[in-house]
């Protein structure tokens, strides 16, 4: 039996990758981690609304039906790739519904 | 690049299990590693012949010796207490009722075992002699075992950084992890599987939190900082090749309470708080 799946979705680059920051990771360039977090409500985002929304995401499946989608902000060119990046991280129940949204801040190495 | 996941017996550099394998393969008869210390520069590796090949087993001395390099590394946990404990390996693993034997050439007693799955094991110079094995009713590759060590009054759902590195050492010493299948496996994981894995900047080391797990974050005073995804989960979310691997893992079904740490990075003091946040509430 498989315990869990992983999914790596594909990142689309937009015009957005040339900018010298890290970046977003969502469909829209301009969105931020805090922004796309504050367009998902815990009990009710579910699985389709928030693909439609910021894209595709790396998710991780478990056997229990939760799934835990992730958005990394991706490493700029000229930063250390030591430096742990900002994520969006969000648990979904089996239902396919947001119940949990953390935010992780990117740290210095 | 290396799977990411893979416990410390398995995640070892391909080039070097590469120039093992050859020289494991050439040696004839396996047996003929299983020299005396002191006769080569590989480490003795025993070959045990008291349990049934296909039971769980560990072996009582390396037990003993975990809990020796327990007592002489106190002060990594001065207030922890050390236990034993069984994690299931597959998802139809029977965890009730489970007996815990200790078995040598003349030698034979039961551990009781919590129902938490943890136990403590009694020192016996008999079974040290007899070099005993330890193992529970139940067939190989069902269950794997690692150290608990944890300091009494924490807050809830936190666990001590020293604790943890104390018991990765422990776990390493006392040969605690089941995640090489074959001879070959075993053998490199006798060459690697040392406490000193533990002090990498961040081991591969598979600690099992009591939860399914949503995040961890490290605190020591004011500094807070949550661990990143690919810390979590047996580092699912950058190996795309989980499924294939799991069977070598023993995390198989426990993916969703794994997490790894910075064991190695002294910026973090021993009196570091780990902090869960589980999926559920419950």
């Amino acid at each position: 039996m498989r315990c869990c799946t992983l999914v790596v979705a594909t990142l689309v680059c937009f015009a957005g990758c040339a900018a010298p920051q890290s970046r977003a990771p969502f469909r829209d360039p301009a969105l931020t981690l805090q922004g796309a977090s504050e367009t998902i409500v815990p009990g009710k985002t579910a699985r389709d609304a928030l693909a439609a929304n910021l894209g595709p995401a790396t998710t991780v499946r478990f056997a229990s039906g939760f799934e835990v989608w992730i958005y990394s902000m991706k490493t700029a060119a000229g930063q250390s790739s030591a430096t742990s990046p900002a994520e969006l991280v969000l648990l979904l129940d089996p239902a396919g519904v947001v119940q949990k949204v953390r935010i992780k801040p990117a740290y210095a190495p | 690049m290396r799977s990411p996941f893979l416990p410390p017996p398995l995640a070892i550099p391909g080039a070097l299990l590469w120039l093992v394998l050859p020289v494991l393969l050439a040696v004839p008869g396996a047996g003929a590693l299983a020299q005396p210390a002191g006769q080569g520069s590989l480490p003795a590796v025993t070959v045990n012949a008291q349990g049934s090949p296909e039971a769980v087993e560990k072996s009582y001395r390396k037990m003993m010796r975990g809990m020796d390099l327990f007592d002489r590394e106190r002060s990594l946990s001065p207030g922890g207490l050390l236990r034993f404990k069984l994690l299931p390996r597959k998802r139809d693993t029977d965890m009730k009722n489970i007996a815990l034997e200790v078995a040598g050439k003349t030698v034979d007693f039961r551990v009781p075992v919590a129902a938490d799955d943890t136990f403590t094991l009694p020192r016996n110079q008999k079974a040290f002699d007899e070099n005993a094995i330890v193992t529970p009713n139940r067939s190989r590759q069902t269950m794997t075992w690692r150290s608990e060590i944890r300091t009494p009054g924490l807050p809830p759902d936190t666990r001590r950084l020293g604790d943890l590195r104390l018991e990765c050492r422990v776990g390493m010493e006392a040969g605690l992890l089941s995640n090489a299948p074959t001879l070959a496996g075993r053998l490199v994981s006798a060459l690697l599987d040392t406490p000193a894995y533990c002090e990498g900047k961040a081991p591969q080391y598979l600690f099992f939190a009591d939860k399914p797990l949503f995040s961890v974050a490290l605190i020591d005073g004011a500094r807070r900082e949550v661990l990143a995804a690919e810390m979590l989960y047996a580092g699912a979310s950058i190996n795309p090749d989980l499924d294939a691997d799991l069977p070598y893992c023993d995390c198989e079904v426990l993916v969703d309470r794994t997490y790894f740490l910075p064991l190695g990075d002294r910026s973090w003091p021993d009196d570091t708080l780990v902090e869960f946040v589980h999926m559920e509430n419950k």
